[in-house]
Parts: C-alpha cells; structure tokens; sequence
C-alpha cells in the first residue's frame, strides 16, 4: 500500500484495500514503478504484466504479496 | 509570397548558449564560444573541450514524479517546446488536436539512461531502472511534447544522426503544404554530455583536441554539443487570426543521399540538398544570401561543403556569407539543425551575420567567406541552413525574412 501511495499521481486520495483500482489515478507507469519496488525490496520476482486487470487495490496488492518469497511476506 | 511557404510562428531552445532565443541569440551574435572544459565528465580521452550544457535545472520545469520518467533529452525537448508554443500563442489556439503533428529528432536517443542501465547491470549487478525503454526510445521527445500540449495527430521521433532535425522539418513542412496537418511542432534535441559518448566519439578521431575551427586552416575536428530546439510550422497566414506574425518563414528544403560512404562526405550529396532547397523555395540561387553550414571543422566536411556552396553559388565571395555556429555552441548532433536553425532565422530577423569563431585564416581549400571571427551587419531576404549526417544523408532548409 505504501509503494503504491509513494507512486500515485494524487496523492492526497484517500484509498483503502476495497477502492477500485481506477480510483487511486495510478497508469501503467506507475504500475510498473510499483512492480520494480516491491522486487527490489523483497528480493521478489514479479511475473505480471502492467496491463494486468485488477478490479480493487486490494487485488492488485495480493496480486503482488504472492510473488514475494515466503521468508519475506511477514514485512510485507 | 510564394504560396509553397509556410509560416515559422514559435521558436524554443536550451542549448549551452542559453536557455531562451533571445540569449541563445545574443551569444551567437556575439561570437562568445560556449566551448570549454569537460575533463569532470571524462578524462581518458584524447579531447578536453566539450559545449555542454552545465546549469539546465530539471527540477524548475517538471514535477519529481514527471522528472522520473523523462531521460535528459526529453527534458530540453519538452522546455524547448513550451518556449516555442508560446511564442505561436498555441494555447487555446482552438486547433483541432487530430491537426496538430509533432515530429522530433534525435541522433542518439536516451543515452543517459541507457548508459546509467550498463552501469547497474554490469558494475552494480543490479536490474536497469523500469522505464529504461520508454524514456530512451527515439521518439520519446516527441511524445512528451504532444501530452503537454494534447497532439494528437501525426507524433513520432526522426532518426538521421546529424541531419535529424532537418528531416524533422521537412516532414512538417510536406504535412502542411499537403493540407494533413494544421500545425507542426518540430525540432531535434540530443544529450551528450556523458562519458561513454565522448568514449565512442574518441575512438572514431573526429573531435578536434583543441577546439572547433570550421573553415580555417589548422582544424583539427568538430567539438560535440548538444541541446534542444523546436519550432512551430502552419500554413501560411493562419495564426494572423489570433494576433501572431511570423517569425520567419520556410521556403522550402531540399534532401539527398550520397549512397556512398558511411562517414566520408560527398560534396555533390550536399549539392544535391541545397540545389534542390532553393528549387523547393521557388527562387534563383542569387536570392540566397547566407549559409549557416553544417561546418564541422573536420578538415574534409568543410572543404567538401565548401565545394559544394561554390557550385550551386558560383564561388561569388562578395555576395554570399557562411557561417558556422558549432565554433560557438560545438555539434549538437540530432539537435545541431534546430540550434542553427534558431540562428539562421536570427540572422534574418536581426540582419546579422553570426560569425565563425576560433578562425585563423583563410584555407585555400575552403574557399567561401566564412565570417571569420566578427559578425557582419547584413540585411538578407533568405538564407540556408544545412545539415548533413553520418550515413551519406544531407538535408539543406531554406527560410526567408518575414514579410508584412
């Protein structure tokens, strides 16, 4: 959630794990900037493409916590 | 006027002789070279003179989050156009969108980033930054360009090495005449001021180890610069509706290929181009009055252009000036067309001949007045400005003084 506000064009929305995803005003770049954090800071592999259809935040963001290594998803 | 001609209405530069026209044009005029020291960017080459552009402040012009996404030369590009769009007053011009093209070039692309990914792959083990691909892609300029101001007819990057910008222009110019487009944003930019670039350049021997003497005898080779420049091109007359007179206009362009050597000139390629820029403008050779040249200051550019000058001009010294800007603001690569266009346009505007400094005297072999060290009071109805790129590719504009 952090590497997403860190991100986001607007960073004044407010936004939680059920807002749709077209709400918190993040493009392609910025998913892809997001991708880029959470694998260089928990050592992850992301396999998703950028053009990935989430529906919400939170499915995006569970998206992401399955690529992360299971030593590492507690920080996470 | 020649209906073929269409109007110059904005203009935008940053260069390392300034980062507005009017000072860009007032150290050209003034013939204080921008050429100096660049051992603090790399030291281990056989050259230490550069024309980089030192003080350009990213943070000034765009947001950290838009600064993340845009490689150096997309930065000049993008301040240059917001000069150029302004001076044309395009803003809320109310010109269809789908009419508006944008088309830049660039010889090198994103080198910066490019050569900040070698860094972390290969030193650093590390992965290249994410958008390493949409911020080197050649047409990236371009497509900044066109989101800032909401393009969105024909937008796309020109590569040609040093002739980019000219060919830049000239598909502005045949998108107008054409009826296509009512607008065209066009211009080159380049960043060069990084390391592995003068390493790649030293290899090849053609930057001089001292400086940049175009014309003179004791050149020793071009001085690499770089920066940006855009100009805003529409069909003849139409920004009088909203209160803006042209600042020039283009009369035509004339393109060619030696099909020949990959780096060695070919004096009738660069005939070829001018020859067929005055026949594009509808004039007589005798019209033109000044050529801003591609004048490298290699010793075999410079005598082959002036070959080529003196053919399509007669060899008549008394009646036609050249000049050569890099001796102030170094080779600006894909971007050198758009720096000297600004400069041609200004010597038009101002009847000023910008002059060719570092000059020492005349070579025999170079036989044009080549403005040597002063500027020249000169009023001029037209004038040309050449360009002419690794690949045997030669691209000569025409631009004539503003009328009414």
């Amino acid at each position: 959630m952090g590497f997403m506000r860190s991100e986001m064009q607007d960073k004044s929305i407010e936004f939680s794990m059920d807002t749709p995803l077209e709400g918190v005003k993040i493009d392609s770049i910025d998913v892809i900037h997001v991708i880029f954090k959470v694998e260089e800071e928990y050592g992850a592999t992301v396999d998703m493409a950028p053009d990935s259809k989430f529906a919400t935040v939170g499915e995006f963001v569970n998206a992401l916590i399955d690529f992360i290594p299971a030593d590492k998803k507690v920080d996470a | 006027m020649n209906p073929h001609w269409v109007d110059v209405t904005g203009r935008g530069v940053i260069s390392s002789a300034g980062f507005s026209i009017a000072d860009f044009t007032s150290t050209i005029m003034s013939g204080r070279t921008m050429i100096g020291d660049i051992t603090d960017i790399c030291n281990d080459v056989r050259f230490t003179n550069g024309a980089v552009i030192r003080n350009f402040d990213a943070n000034a012009h765009f947001d950290e989050r838009t600064l993340g996404n845009l490689d150096r030369f997309s930065q000049f590009a993008a301040v240059a156009g917001r000069q150029a769009v302004a001076e044309a007053k395009l803003a809320d011009a109310g010109i269809d969108p789908a009419r508006i093209a944008v088309i830049i070039g660039t010889a090198n692309g994103g080198g910066d980033i490019l050569e900040e990914g070698y860094q972390r792959i290969y030193e650093e083990q590390r992965k290249p930054r994410p958008l390493t691909i949409p911020m080197s892609m050649s047409n990236a300029p371009a497509s900044r360009i066109a989101k800032e101001i909401g393009a969105r007819g024909p937008v796309f990057g020109v590569s040609s090495a040093c002739a980019s910008t000219n060919h830049a222009v000239m598909m502005g110019l045949m998108m107008i005449r054409s009826g296509l487009v009512d607008v065209a944003i066009v211009g080159g930019t380049d960043s060069c001021g990084y390391a592995s670039y003068f390493k790649v350049w030293d290899v090849l021997r053609a930057v001089s180890p001292e400086t940049c003497r175009p014309f003179s005898t004791g050149r020793k080779g071009l001085i690499i610069g770089e920066g940006a420049g855009v100009l805003v091109l529409e069909r003849a007359g139409q920004a009088a509706a909203r209160g803006v007179k042209p600042v020039a206009h283009l009369a035509g362009g004339g393109m060619s290929s030696d099909a020949g050597d990959l780096i060695a000139p070919d004096s009738s390629g660069m005939a070829m181009a001018m020859r067929a820029a005055v026949a594009d403008a509808g004039v007589a050779p005798d019209q033109i009055a000044y050529v801003n040249a591609h004048g490298t200051g290699t010793v075999a550019n410079d005598r082959s252009e002036s070959s080529a000058i003196n053919e399509i001009f007669g060899g008549n010294r008394e009646r036609i000036s050249v000049s050569s800007t890099k001796s102030i603001i170094g080779h600006a690569m894909g971007a050198s067309g758009a720096l000297e266009a600004m400069a041609t346009i200004a010597a038009l505007q101002t009847g000023v001949i910008p002059p060719t400094v570092n000059f020492t005297s005349a070579d025999p072999e170079c036989d044009v007045d080549a403005t040597p060290n002063e500027p020249r009071q000169r009023e001029i109805e037209m004038a040309l400005s050449n360009s002419f790129a690794f690949g045997g590719l030669n691209v000569s504009l025409a631009f004539a003084r503003a009328q009414g």
